[in-house]
């Protein structure tokens, strides 16, 4: 794959990467802020409220018909957390041109209406709308609350939340309900005006337009001013010293066991990919986690393993029967402790090797996932491509595999109990 | 042997051949990744069935059990673990309609085919091994119990049909699997997995020749029965017309179906996919008048989506979304069908809503496991995803209308809520 990087001003970088194998094109451009309880909300909101509407389309229905003249356009705005950084992104993906049966210029049309989105919002007053910002404040509420609807990743969620609670990493980028309820249009105004201004953009392109084309496009529609293209830093921390064990109870039918980890290793290292083969050990499709916590002991139909190589937590999920929660435990922690103690077969090694360079291979199929690789190492100074990566991945062994997960230590494991018998 | 079909527009093509009575198509497209997956028209809908003179019910959640099943070998390991080795990512699961063996991989593509092809034609079951997968299709269950959308999704399939199957979830219940023995995993496996009644699909950077020569060595003739698929006759009414219960949810979920008559296979059934596909976005897309109204008056969020849906003969619109007031938004749905019975939609809503379609038809390209499933989707009911926007694009104005106005009846309608806890004690 073509790579062709940019920098269209200080702080603000195009990465094109050339793709003609689909169908549609992708833009994602990015700002980067620290996670923070203060500001996180806030950026979340806007999200909400800039998607909804713009000056040249002052309602939701008027934005909805510009992009669906657009061959249904995806313009999008979300926020996202990468370790203790919040991402604000905005997203085009439409189709190419060559596929539209009536010439239109779909791209160009695109980028002018993410423009228009980023950069031209509705304002009354020199504020945003009182009821737009009404309405999406009760919007976003109940997205962030509809997170209890899947209780899988709820549990995850209330996880994190008890082992990570005094660091940044714990505040949800989707926001805050308290916080919500008492931001007003004024300031809503001031952090769009700090969110614009301020943090380092990434913009990323996937698709098969000329790479100076796609530049010229930028500079067009996307006139982000200069600023400081500093990078954040995710704290990486060891576990205390006693297990926490929390249990909460739900009236689901099945129980949520999330052991939480802390791996005190992070992609930044370079013995990452050691770490990252003892996950693919556990959580490979015939890893010790299926064979050994579903298919022999039969406790659960999902038990996985979970990595944020940012972060350097392991989570571990499973959904059981409450009754099992203490075989389930002691089933995952026996897998760790043959992982530390080197007890790995070649069969599994090598399942998880093949398992670590398939997913590098599939990289290049899919445009969101190409984006995310190189705006997560980008993200920490990393220069990697896949291929290096599955070089390395090549090249470790099992015994650098085991003291990798010599420093795995359990640090929360938490239960959203169930009990509930409703069918 | 290898026909070659190709849509230009698109750049798009696939190769057709018949080996020893299984379809094979291959979809070749320059990606890393190939998918293949092996369709077996066999799904959760097909309850009841005559063969050999006799007549069989089965359980609900056997289709699903067998699929289980079906990755044991003889040798007591199963073939997770050797398309591990090989890299691979294998599964299946198991519709209404049929039930898919699938994997992807980057390498090694031709033993992966091979290996797929023993896990469906294989089959070795024990008493000892189909019980040990009770417990865990039992924990499968109960945490799709746990899934409001999956319990709002069948409540309403419940509320629409008398005694379609498909208002049972796949999976069954505790109760019925319980029911399921060796004996019948292997009748079902014998009368349904015949190569005539399978399709392979291959997507990927793939020799087509190849894939044909694997099928060959790996399918042989078979001179089973066809089975008789006894099918219980599915009242054109609708059954209840509401279905409603209270889990641990935010606010209240909703969907609403719209019952609509079964087209027939092949072309009809493209354009009656496509003509449907079109209505429902000029009715109840994101640009058009309903959803807009109950968005500005807050009955409506972000979370909100609709499609028409045609799967082992049972054809239904779906709305569905959160709102506080799902019984309103099932009002205005209604009165938008009562209007649009006079001022069906503009011209360029038509266009618009073709676009649409025509955008979310083209996406399912971008991929060989979307371009695979969706390419699946048509195959046992005599469509051919690459004709699929040729009716898109040709759907007439006059034609769609009319099918409006006859199918999408109110008194066809229902609607399931999933309302929260705190509300219901309130």
């Amino acid at each position: 794959m073509q790579i062709k990087d940019y920098t269209l001003r200080e702080g603000v970088g195009l990465t094109v990467l050339s793709a003609d194998k689909f169908k549609s094109n992708l833009m994602i451009v990015e700002l980067r802020c620290p996670l923070k309880k203060e500001t996180a909300t806030h950026n979340s909101l806007l999200t909400n409220v800039l998607s909804r509407c713009c000056r040249q389309y002052p309602t939701l229905r008027q934005f909805n018909v510009a992009l669906e003249e657009l061959y249904a356009a995806d313009l999008d705005a979300y926020v996202s957390k990468i370790g203790e950084v919040q991402k604000i992104c905005f997203k085009l993906s439409c189709i190419e041109n060559r596929y539209t049966y009536d010439g239109a210029d779909v791209l160009a049309g695109g980028m002018r209406l993410l423009g228009e989105m980023i950069f031209n919002p509705l304002l009354e007053d020199g504020v945003f709308p009182l009821n737009v910002v009404e309405s999406e404040k009760k919007n976003l509420k109940e997205e962030i609350e509809a997170i209890k609807n899947d209780k899988s990743r709820y549990a995850l969620n209330r996880c994190v939340k008890n082992m990570c609670g005094d660091e940044p990493y714990s505040v949800a980028t989707a926001g805050d309900v308290e916080v919500l309820s008492a931001i007003t249009p004024e300031e809503l105004k001031q952090s769009y005006d700090v969110l614009i201004a301020t943090p380092p953009v990434s913009i990323y392109f996937v698709g098969r337009e000329e790479p100076d084309k796609v530049r010229d496009y930028c500079n067009k529609y996307l006139p982000f001013t200069a600023r400081s293209g500093r990078l954040f830093n995710t704290e990486v921390r060891g576990a205390g010293t006693e297990v926490k064990h929390i249990t909460e109870s739900s009236d689901a039918v099945q129980s949520r066991l999330c052991m939480g980890f802390r791996t005190g290793r992070s992609i930044k290292d370079e013995d990452y990919s050691a770490l990252l083969l003892a996950c693919d050990v556990l959580g490979s499709p015939s890893g010790k986690l299926f064979v050994n916590v579903r298919e022999k002991l039969g406790l659960c139909y999902y038990c996985h393993p979970l990595l944020d190589g940012v972060k350097g937590l392991l989570i571990v999920s499973a959904g059981i029967a409450a009754e099992n929660r203490g075989k389930t435990e002691e089933a995952v922690l026996k897998q760790i402790d043959d992982l530390k103690q080197g007890n790995i077969s070649e069969s599994e090694l090598k399942s998880a090797k093949a398992a670590a360079l398939n997913a590098y291979r599939e990289i290049t199929d899919s445009p969101s996932a190409i984006i995310g690789w190189y705006s997560t190492r980008r993200g920490l100074g990393l220069d990697l491509t896949p291929d290096q990566m599955a070089r390395i991945i090549e090249k470790t062994t099992a015994e650098d595999i085991a003291r990798a997960a010599r420093d795995i230590v359990p640090d929360t494991f938490y239960m959203l109990e169930g009990g509930g018998t409703q069918c | 042997m290898l026909k070659l079909y190709e849509n230009t527009a698109l750049e798009e093509k696939y190769y057709k051949c018949n080996v020893n009575g299984l379809d094979v198509y291959v979809i070749p497209k320059q990606m890393s990744t190939v998918y293949a997956s092996i369709a077996v028209n066999f799904g959760s809908s097909d309850t009841r069935f005559a063969v050999d003179g006799k007549t069989l019910s089965l359980p609900a959640g056997t289709a699903h059990y067998l699929e289980h099943k079906m990755f044991d070998n003889p040798d007591g390991t199963d073939a997770f673990e050797q398309f591990s080795l090989l890299g691979a990512n294998v599964n299946a699961y198991t519709a209404s309609a049929k039930t898919c063996y699938l994997f992807s991989c980057t390498e090694n593509f031709e033993e992966c085919l091979k290996l797929l092809f023993d896990v469906v034609t294989k089959p070795v079951f024990s008493d000892a091994s189909v019980e040990k997968e009770r417990p865990i299709i039992t924990e499968e269950i109960r945490m799709y119990m746990d899934d409001p959308y999956w319990k709002m999704h069948f409540s309403l399939l419940d509320a629409l049909y008398h005694v379609d199957p498909i208002r049972t979830d796949p999976a069954g219940t505790e109760e019925t699997i319980a029911e399921i023995t060796p004996q019948l995993l292997y009748d079902c496996h014998r009368s349904f997995y015949t190569p005539e009644n399978m399709a392979l699909c291959v997507c990927g950077n793939v020799d087509p020749k190849t894939v044909a020569d694997i099928a060959a060595e790996c399918i042989k003739p078979s001179n089973a029965e066809k089975p008789l698929r006894l099918r219980p006759e599915e009242p054109a009414e609708i059954r209840t017309g509401r279905a409603e219960s209270s889990l641990d949810v935010a606010i209240p979920l909703f969907a609403v179906g719209i019952k609509c008559t079964p087209p027939k296979n092949g072309d009809e059934l493209m354009r009656a996919e496509a003509e449907n596909e079109i209505i429902v976005q000029a009715v109840f897309g994101k640009s058009g008048s309903f959803y807009n109204k109950c968005y500005e008056t807050g009955l409506l969020g972000d979370h909100y989506s609709c499609g028409y849906s045609n799967e082992a003969g049972a054809a239904l619109v779906m709305v569905y979304g959160s709102s506080t007031d799902p019984d309103r938004v099932y009002e205005l749905i209604k009165e938008e069908l009562e209007h649009r019975k006079y001022s069906f939609c503009t011209s360029e809503e038509f266009e618009r809503a073709k676009k649409v379609c025509y955008s979310s038809a083209l996406e399912a390209y971008n991929g060989t496991e979307e371009t695979a499933n969706a390419f699946l989707g048509f195959v046992f009911d005599g469509g051919d995803l690459l004709r699929y926007t040729d009716f898109l694009r040709g759907a007439d104005y006059q034609s769609v209308k009319a099918r409006f106005t006859a199918e999408y009846r109110c008194d066809r309608s229902a609607i399931s809520v999933i309302y929260s806890k705190e509300d219901n004690n309130g």
